[in-house]
């Protein structure tokens, strides 16, 4: 198999990637709704003008080596948040389009040292698992400042300045027999913010037996800025682990949307293996978000101050029938009080994966923070933990008076 | 041609380095619009504030850099394509609303807002902006008016340029120019609507806003034709009700949006409308009861009327969801946008089906049934270069279609590069040279936009002039001897407004037919040397009325003295003895045309400097209007577009 997928899963059908690309008419209903272009509206920043540069490149009418800096920015420019094939007349896929491109280019979009210790989570579990003991340890005795001044670990600044201040606690469970639901900790809920893990994992119990697949990568980081093949790895590694696990229809909870939207995709990394393929179609209709095991009416409303945003915030959106479920519960649950994002607002993405967006990473997280202020939002809803942690920090800073909350938090 | 590093430094001082770019990416993604053209500038200017657009032009034109102004390049004829190299100036970035007075209905705004940000600023006000292109979300106000854009509410509305109050506006040469309504004098503003960038660059705009319509009704009715359809619009106008839009669909593609966007359309039915009523309720209670039986009359199928928001939602999603539709079909779609008569459309339309059928493509049909604009939607593959020639020659052959059924090729696209050709089928010689004249005098270094909308070497394969009145000869016989003997004379109508005592006129005196009253379409034609009197006399006697007063002076005199502006957007077609003796033509019983240079705002209160007015083509109405007072007769107030029009329109005539 190759490093890159090739053949893509779009929402109109399996289709080659240079077909895919074709299919863009460059009509530009995209741009508009293009965190990157609201930043900057020039056409560099346009969803239309990655495809059409992606088309260029598999066409040979683009010389790669000439134009690396421009080419670099304009895929970098990309959040991969999908709110483009949501707009889009014919569905493009233009995140697919741009990690394909990444991977064509073989570029490294994280820091080394970052990618190389998400690596370890799936080559050496248990030294990952050692290595954030001792980074919370020194964090607490205020070492790890120092790690944030060698060359090549400025990330750990930022990770520094996003974690909630008090000592963080890693997160723990205890699996239970017969277990009616699998629990999938993001890695985020699992090391950084193990509350949500933690009140995750307690709601998962009032109605269910849960096993909890701890220091679990699901492949997400893999997919997005390493290769495929370790992504592909990993996936096949996690539905085995489902076959083999009580009955082969237990739901796998994610508190992650990013996650959510990775798995729901699975089945595309194993196009050509016809076996392979159901296997992964059967995992990901298998997959659940914390939303769906919410009781009728979640206990915590009271929590929230009002005027509340939702900020649907994270990879691939474009697929997410979830989100509009999520976006219509809201509706219902909050009433007036749910602030209605214009279309552009909505397009604004909070950082998520803030840390891994190179330099327009402020840009974009000082857009959801006018987002939040233009609204006059006191809670925002995020469907994520690195979202929450981020969008905190930069409220913090900016607009006080907001604070986020990951929807998990509204039941209880 | 490659920039010079002078030029390239000069405009890196006025916008900064960053804001220049050469590098082969940009350039190539600069390279194209919605169309299927492509052609890569030499550079990039990104143009970070509307005070450094005049600069810029200046050292373009010093320099003789032709360049493109584009938006968001949402173009469906090439118009954003930089077809002889030279700049891009993008001007994305002047994205701003710099000011909303909903106490005197208007706003300014930089080109590149795009117009969906306006509404939505609009909305919470209670107010919105009128034009409303498919393509909202995307396309921008500047781009707007230079294509003249217009949309579903265009019926009852009108396009752009009906909604533009005031322009500021940039020649070729560098010279700003303010452009506004309330001038004496032609219709600049009229001039440049639809202009494609090609004679300067629009820096700011300030546009009519009105207030939101409170009650609004749709209605989805099918028919067992495409004719049915069309007469029951025509006969809601003669009942004197203009639905706020009016949108149909013929059964091929009511049946591909229904297949997508499950709409809870009827596929059964040969022709489906959507209509929308605005105005109180009781207002729009009397218009349903008769459009229930107009609807009866015609043999509709199905009538459901939208009772909640809900409702109302889910027939327009159908309708919004076409282009999607069919673009998830095939790689390409290629939007099509000729305009004909209303009255017309029926026949058009079934010979459209049978050309996209002859060339084995895919398409469908949409249009807006109230002003006989079509869109057909041709599915193919850029890739297949035997598919793109097909779908590209029957896309020559429908605008061909629509021009011989008395219509134009393009209702509100614009002809950009890629329908340059069928406008030598739709003029004849001296309409494209007074086209080119006004391109010339405004642009005599030909750096804005070159190469668009006219046709190149026209002279050879333009249409041939069709015969004209034998008054008309005799008059243009007269102006060529004034003009060889350098003879000195004046164009007048009844000189009820000039009251000028010269011997030597050119008088539209013996022009008073009228050539036609058309109930189909509600448009009369007239010989300009009418008198207002008699044609108000012959208006009553068909039932029809008009927005012209009845005071002294004749029709072309209302029309070429300036004093009543609100005619001019009432006037679709215009014929026109030019100074120079040529014989003009353009437009017809069209509600709209984006075709080429509009000669009708060119010669709208001209005051007879550049030609005499001979016939006129203008809207009726099957109820009373309420008649504008027309404005005190005054001198046309200079400015320097003007001084080079009327230069370039009377060189070497003794005018």
């Amino acid at each position: 198999m190759h490093n890159r997928l090739g053949t893509l899963h779009t929402p109109l059908g399996i289709r080659d990637l240079y077909d895919s690309v074709c299919f863009c008419n460059r009509c530009g209903m995209c741009a508009p709704v293009c965190p990157a272009y609201a930043a900057d509206p020039q056409e560099s920043n346009s969803p239309r003008a990655r495809n059409q540069a992606l088309r260029l490149l598999l066409e040979n009418k683009l010389k790669n080596n000439t134009i690396s800096k421009e080419l670099n920015q304009l895929i970098t420019s990309c959040t991969l948040c999908g709110r483009c094939t949501h707009v889009c007349p014919g569905q493009i896929p233009t995140a697919e389009h741009i990690l394909e491109l990444r991977r064509l280019l073989k570029l490294q979009l994280l820091p080394r040292s970052l990618f190389k210790l998400l690596r370890l989570r799936e080559t050496s579990p248990r030294l990952f698992y050692a290595i954030i003991r001792i980074g919370l340890l020194s964090r607490r005795i205020g070492l790890l400042r120092l790690t944030a001044c060698m060359p090549g670990f400025a990330w750990v600044k930022h990770l520094l300045q996003i974690l909630p201040t008090r000592s963080i606690k890693p997160f723990a469970a205890k699996d239970q027999k017969r277990p009616t639901l699998i629990y999938l900790p993001s890695l985020e809920a699992e090391f950084l913010f193990p509350d949500l893990a933690q009140h995750v994992y307690n709601s998962a119990l009032k109605k269910y037996r849960v096993i909890v697949w701890q220091n679990t990568t699901c492949g997400l980081f893999e997919y997005l800025y390493g290769d495929v093949r370790s992504a592909r790895k990993i996936l096949r590694r996690l539905i085995l682990q489902h076959q083999q696990t009580a009955n082969t229809q237990l739901p796998i909870l994610t508190d992650s949307i990013d996650v959510y939207h990775f798995l729901k995709r699975s089945a595309q990394l194993f196009h050509g293996f016809t076996a392979w393929e159901e296997k992964a179609l059967h995992f990901a209709q298998c997959v659940r978000f914390v939303t769906d095991i919410f009781p009728q009416k979640p206990s915590n409303l009271s929590a929230c101050k009002k005027p509340v945003l939702f900020m649907n915030s994270a990879v691939f959106t474009e697929d997410s029938a979830l989100q509009t479920k999520i976006e219509k519960k809201l509706q219902t649950l909050f009433k007036k009080n749910l602030v209605q994002c214009g279309y552009k607002d909505a397009c604004i993405a909070p950082a998520g994966y803030g840390f891994i967006k190179g330099s327009r990473e402020a840009v974009y997280n000082l857009q959801a923070v006018r987002t939040v202020a233009t609204h006059q939002a006191q809670t925002v809803i995020v469907l994520s933990g690195l979202a929450q942690l981020e969008l905190n920090f930069q409220l913090r800073q900016f607009y006080p008076t907001a604070h986020a909350q990951h929807i998990a938090n509204l039941n209880g | 041609m490659k920039l010079s590093p002078q030029a390239t430094e000069k405009l890196k001082q006025i916008v900064g380095n960053s804001h220049v770019l050469t590098d082969e990416l940009s350039l190539s993604l600069y390279s194209y619009d919605c169309s299927l053209s492509r052609t890569r500038p030499d550079g990039v200017v990104l143009v970070q504030n509307t005070a450094q657009i005049a600069d810029i032009i200046r050292v373009l034109s010093d320099y003789h850099i032709p360049f493109v102004p584009r938006a968001s390049a949402t173009n469906h004829a090439g118009s954003c394509i930089a077809l002889k190299g030279g700049i891009i100036l993008n001007l994305t970035q002047l994205n701003h609303i710099l000011k909303i007075n909903t106490q005197e209905g208007f706003a300014i705004v930089e080109p590149g807002v795009i117009t969906a940000d306006l509404q939505d600023a609009l909305a919470p006000l209670g107010y919105f902006y009128a034009p409303d292109p498919a393509s909202t979300r995307a396309c921008t106000l500047g781009g707007n008016l230079a294509q003249n854009a217009s949309g579903a509410r265009c019926m009852k509305y009108g396009g752009t340029l009906d909604h533009v109050l005031a322009a500021d506006f940039v020649m070729s040469n560098g010279t700003q120019i303010h452009l506004s309504r309330t001038d004496s004098g032609p219709d600049l503003i009229g001039l440049i609507a639809g202009s494609e960038g090609t004679l300067g660059v629009l820096t700011q705009l300030t546009v009519k806003i009105l207030p939101v319509a409170k009650h609004i009704q749709t209605f989805l009715v099918t028919f067992p034709s495409l004719q049915s359809s069309v007469q029951t619009v025509s006969d809601l106008c003669a009942h004197g009700i203009i639905p706020r839009c009016v949108e149909a669909m013929d059964q091929t593609t009511t049946r591909a949006v229904e297949e997508f966007a499950h709409a809870g359309y009827p596929v059964n039915a040969e022709a489906l409308l959507i209509l929308e009523l605005d105005g109180t309720p009781a207002q729009i209670k009397k218009q349903q009861s008769i459009l229930t039986q107009i609807c009866l009359a015609h043999n509709a199928q199905k009538f459901i009327a939208a009772k909640t928001d809900e409702e109302r939602e889910n027939l327009w999603r159908g309708r919004r969801s076409a282009y999607a539709a069919m673009a998830r079909l095939s790689p390409n779609v290629m939007v099509g946008d000729g305009t004909v008569p209303r009255s017309e459309l029926p026949a058009t339309l079934e010979r459209v089906q049978q050309i996209i059928t002859q060339n084995n493509l895919r398409a469908s049909l949409l249009f807006h049934a109230g002003d006989g604009n079509f869109h057909p939607h041709i599915l193919f593959d850029q890739r297949n270069k035997l598919q793109t020639m097909h779908a590209t020659q029957a896309l020559n052959q429908i605008l061909k279609t629509c021009v011989d059924s008395q219509g134009t090729l393009s209702g509100e696209h614009g002809v950009g590069v890629e329908k340059r050709a069928v406008m030598s089928y739709q003029y004849d010689e001296s309409t494209l040279k007074a086209m080119q004249k006004i391109k010339h005098a405004l642009d005599p270094k030909n750096i804005a936009n070159p190469l668009k909308i006219l046709p190149c070497q026209f002279q050879e394969k333009s249409r041939q002039t069709s015969p004209f009145p034998a008054e008309i000869a005799i008059l243009q016989k007269q102006l060529k001897t004034w003009n060889k003997t350098d003879t000195a004379f004046e164009i007048l109508g009844s000189n009820s407004k000039l009251k000028t005592t010269t011997k030597t006129v050119l008088s539209s005196k013996v022009l008073s037919q009228i050539i036609e009253i058309d109930t189909a379409n509600y448009t009369v034609t007239a010989q300009a040397g009418i008198k207002l009197s008699d044609l108000a006399t012959a208006l009553k006697k068909a039932g029809v009325h008009s927005i012209l007063p009845t005071e002294k002076g004749t029709l072309g005199g209302v029309f070429a003295s300036g004093i009543l502006p609100e005619f001019y957007s009432q006037v679709t077609g215009l014929e026109a003895l030019l100074k120079d003796g040529s014989y003009v033509r353009y437009g017809g019983k069209l509600t709209k045309n984006a075709a080429g240079y509009p000669l009708i705002h060119l010669l709208a209160g001209s005051r007879g400097t550049l030609g005499l007015v001979t016939q006129l083509t203008f809207k009726v109405f099957a109820q009373a209007q309420k008649i504008p007072k027309p404005r005190t007769f005054t001198p046309a107030q200079g400015n320097e577009l003007w001084a080079r029009l009327i230069c370039a329109f009377t060189e070497g005539i003794h005018a």
